[in-house]
C-alpha cells in the first residue's frame, strides 16, 4: 500500500485539528505538515514536498494567491480544494486557478482520503453533476475571451501603443509626452481604443488586457515604435 | 461563430435526465428503456444545446482533465455517435424522427 503524503491548508484550528485525527486513522495518507494562514501554504509545501495540498475553502479571499503560490513551485503539489461551494462560479474560480480536484461541503472522510489518492495519481476530480455546468462555464469563459480579442485586433498600431501605455498606469497627458503628440490627439486615441474595445473606462481596458494576458503583444507594439 | 452549415448536436426535447444519486439515467418519453451516462458522458450530453461546437466542448474538457487535444477528441466524438445511435441527440438541421 502506497502512502501519499499531504498538506494540510486549513485555518480553523477545530477543522483542522479534527481533520488530523481523522486522517491519522487511514495508513494511505500522512500528514506531513498543516498550515493554518495563508503566506504559510506554500513555506510549508517547499518544505514538506507533499504529493497534495488539501485546501480549506476558509482561506476565502486568500484562496486564489494561495493557488498561486503553489503553482510557483518545483515540484508543484496538486491540489485538492474540500467542504467546498456547490455553485458552479466557484468551481469554474477553482479549476482557472489550478486546483486539480473539488470535493463540496458535506463529503465525508473516506471520500476526502480516496480524493487525495486520486488527485496524488493525477487525476481531475469534479462532483460528477457539476460537470457539466463546469464545461458550459469554461466555453462561455472562452467565448467571452475570444470576442475580446477580436476586439482587440481591430486597434491600429498606435491605439495599441495608446492602450500599452494605459496598461502601463500613464495618463492623457503622460502619454501624449510619450507619444510626441497633441494631449487632445492622446484623448481621442483613448477614447477610440474605449469604443472598440466595447469598454466604459481605462481600468476597464487595462483589466481586459491583464485577462487576455496580452499586455506583452501591446508591449512589442511599442517597442518597435522606439526610434 | 458559429458555421450555418456546421451541425451541431442537441438534446431531444422529449428526452428527460434522471439523477438518483448514484447514476444518471437518460429515458425517452413513452419508451421502459433508459441509458445510463458516465459523468462525462452526461457532462457531454448537457453540452449539446445546439449552439455549442465540439471543438468548443474538447477544449473544455482538456482545461479540466488533463489529456491531450486529441484524446479529448476522439472521446468526445465517441461520445456523441453513442447518444446519437441512441437517438439522444440529434443534429442540428437534421429531423427529429416521429
Amino acid at each position: 500500500v502506497t502512502t501519499d503524503r499531504v498538506l494540510l491548508a486549513e485555518p480553523r484550528r477545530p477543522h483542522r485539528e479534527a481533520l488530523v485525527e481523522a486522517l491519522s486513522t487511514h495508513p494511505s495518507l500522512q500528514v506531513v505538515a498543516t498550515a493554518d494562514a495563508a503566506p504559510t501554504v506554500a513555506l510549508q509545501a517547499q518544505r514538506t514536498r507533499p504529493q497534495v495540498v488539501l485546501l480549506s475553502p476558509a482561506f476565502n479571499g486568500s484562496f486564489r494567491a494561495v493557488c498561486t503560490s503553489l503553482q510557483r513551485l518545483d515540484p508543484c503539489p496538486r491540489t485538492l480544494a474540500y467542504d467546498a461551494s456547490d455553485e458552479p462560479g466557484a468551481l469554474l474560480d477553482a479549476i482557472e486557478v489550478g486546483v486539480d480536484g473539488y470535493l463540496t461541503a458535506g463529503t465525508g472522510i473516506d471520500a476526502l482520503v480516496q480524493g487525495a489518492q486520486a488527485v496524488a495519481r493525477g487525476e481531475a476530480l469534479v462532483p460528477p453533476t457539476m460537470l457539466g455546468p463546469l464545461l458550459r462555464g469554461l466555453i462561455d469563459r472562452q467565448r467571452r475571451a475570444a470576442g475580446a480579442a477580436a476586439r482587440l485586433d481591430k486597434l491600429t498600431r498606435r491605439e495599441r501603443e495608446v492602450l500599452g501605455h494605459l496598461v502601463e498606469g500613464l495618463d492623457q497627458q503622460q502619454i501624449a509626452s510619450r507619444l510626441h503628440i497633441a494631449p487632445d490627439t492622446a484623448r481621442t486615441h483613448v477614447q477610440r481604443v474605449l469604443r472598440k474595445l466595447e469598454v466604459h473606462s481605462r481600468l476597464e481596458a487595462v483589466s481586459l488586457v491583464a485577462r487576455l494576458d496580452a499586455v506583452e503583444q501591446l508591449g512589442r507594439a511599442v517597442e518597435r515604435n522606439v526610434p | 461563430m458559429i458555421s450555418p452549415t456546421e451541425p451541431l448536436p442537441v438534446r431531444r426535447d422529449d428526452v428527460t435526465l434522471v439523477d438518483d444519486g448514484h447514476d444518471s439515467l437518460l429515458v425517452i418519453s413513452g419508451q421502459t428503456t433508459s441509458h445510463v451516462l458516465n459523468p462525462t458522458a452526461r457532462a457531454i450530453w448537457e453540452l449539446c444545446d445546439g449552439g455549442t461546437r465540439i471543438d468548443e466542448m474538447v477544449a473544455a474538457i482538456c482545461e479540466v482533465f488533463a489529456v491531450s487535444p486529441s484524446a479529448a477528441a476522439s472521446d468526445v466524438e465517441r461520445t456523441l455517435a453513442t447518444l446519437s445511435v441512441a437517438d439522444l441527440i440529434v443534429w442540428s438541421g437534421a429531423e427529429v424522427a416521429p
